[in-house]
């Protein structure tokens, strides 16, 4: 007996999908940037 | 009659549920790179109180040890897996931010000196892993793989290749394996060799990045024998990886003609999407630290964020190593990779030395 198994809507929001590469840039970029404003001081190792 | 819900799709998960699924990995890899540091600081206090002489094992070794030990005993939970999995962003963003740690006139200059290497390491193992693949009898896709994983940068080209040239799961998970395998036994011989040989800490990061497949690898077998061993390894392995558009464009072209299929429309687009972005970001930051946008302070900050982004990477190259998966995959592939890496780790050990006597690294 067929089923009826509804569809899945087509989504009409863009989905912000960026690469894993992009996000490491955009991370690494985003702490340089606190670094230099002075947010992020002295990190220990 | 089956309930119609029986059949609903699961659901995507939604953006807080995607990074909520992560957090358990993530704090898993924080606590096995964690345990590397305290073992080695502790071990190393240790030995200094009580006048001992041992070898000094890094925190990179421990936390690789640490991370295979759980991978192959207790095993890993599902809950645990996506968050492992973010070792490859952690590697990156480790990379971009060490760019700070470089004067864009040393880039250029190590840089150059990389590229020719591994413009010749390129040649050399693509000829050398096809040579073997059909020694061996592989499946010309499956000696493809391997020859792209081999002369690149490991799975990451695998990947970008097998969607290029249209390859089987099943050929791009032998390669993978294979790959992964060897790769983790360069972190135990690739050390103690360049140490047998006395090699300066700018010579071995040439070669482990030139030498070693994987970033993750390549990076961590440079961190084993010093920290500026691994500043170079990253260097040499950039400029490698820089390289996996070129290659994988040249094999997509090649497979297309033999299989009649569209060649590759637009060229540039194509190696646009194979370059890796991190490349850019580790050049932006060298150059801002090149023209004093950070200061000295500043500077040193970046590299330890650098430092912890490694050692959750270095955690992660521990816990997804695992025995039992490489052993299902066959001993053929397996082989003709180990072959092709000792015959490449020769190769490019000899090209290191034989540049260091032309050119002043």
């Amino acid at each position: 007996m067929a089923v009826d198994v509804p569809m899945p809507q087509k989504t009409l929001v863009r989905k912000l999908s960026l690469t894993l590469d992009a996000w490491a840039v955009l991370i690494a970029l985003g702490l340089a940037a606190l670094v230099r404003a002075g947010v992020l001081k002295h990190i220990p190792w | 009659m089956a309930s119609p819900s029986a059949l609903t799709l699961p659901r995507p998960l939604s953006w807080p549920g995607k990074f909520l699924a992560l957090v358990p990995g993530v704090v898993l890899l924080t606590l096995v790179g964690l345990a590397g540091k305290v073992l080695e600081q502790s071990i190393t206090r240790y030995t200094r109180t009580h006048h001992l002489v041992l070898p000094n094992i890094e925190y990179v070794l421990w936390a690789i040890a640490i991370g295979l030990l759980i991978s192959n005993t207790i095993g890993v939970a599902e809950i645990f897996k996506p968050g492992i999995a973010t070792y490859e962003f952690w590697l990156k963003s480790g990379i971009v931010l060490l760019g700070a740690r470089f004067i864009l006139g040393d880039v250029l200059r190590l840089g150059a000196v990389s590229l020719v290497l591994v413009l010749i390491e390129l040649g050399l193992s693509i000829a050398l892993m096809t040579l073997l693949g059909r020694i061996f009898n592989l499946s010309p896709k499956l000696t493809s793989l391997l020859a792209v994983g081999s002369s690149i940068c490991g799975v990451s080209a695998i990947i970008a290749a097998k969607g290029a040239i249209d390859a089987d799961d099943e050929d791009a998970s032998f390669a993978i394996a294979a790959i992964l395998a060897l790769g983790a036994l360069a972190l135990f011989t690739f050390p103690p060799v360049g140490h047998a040989l006395h090699m300066s800490d700018k010579l071995y990061g040439l070669w482990a990045g030139t030498g070693v497949d994987n970033t993750a690898e390549a990076v961590a077998a440079g961190a084993l024998y010093s920290d500026a061993a691994a500043k170079i390894a990253v260097l040499a392995k950039t400029t490698r990886n820089a390289m996996i558009g070129f290659v994988v464009l040249g094999y997509a072209i090649y497979w297309a003609a033999r299989e009649g299929r569209a060649v590759v429309t637009n060229k540039g687009t194509f190696l646009w999407q194979k370059f890796p972005k991190f490349v850019l970001g580790f050049l932006l930051i060298s150059l801002l630290a090149s023209v004093s946008f950070f200061t000295k302070d500043q500077i040193s900050s970046l590299a330890n964020l650098s430092r912890w982004a490694f050692l959750l990477t270095f955690a992660g190259v521990g816990l997804k190593i695992n025995f039992r998966d490489m052993k299902k995959q066959g001993l053929r592939p397996f082989l003709v990779g180990a072959i092709g890496e000792v015959a490449i780790s020769v190769i490019t050990l000899a090209l290191v030395l034989g540049a260091s006597r032309m050119v002043k690294l």
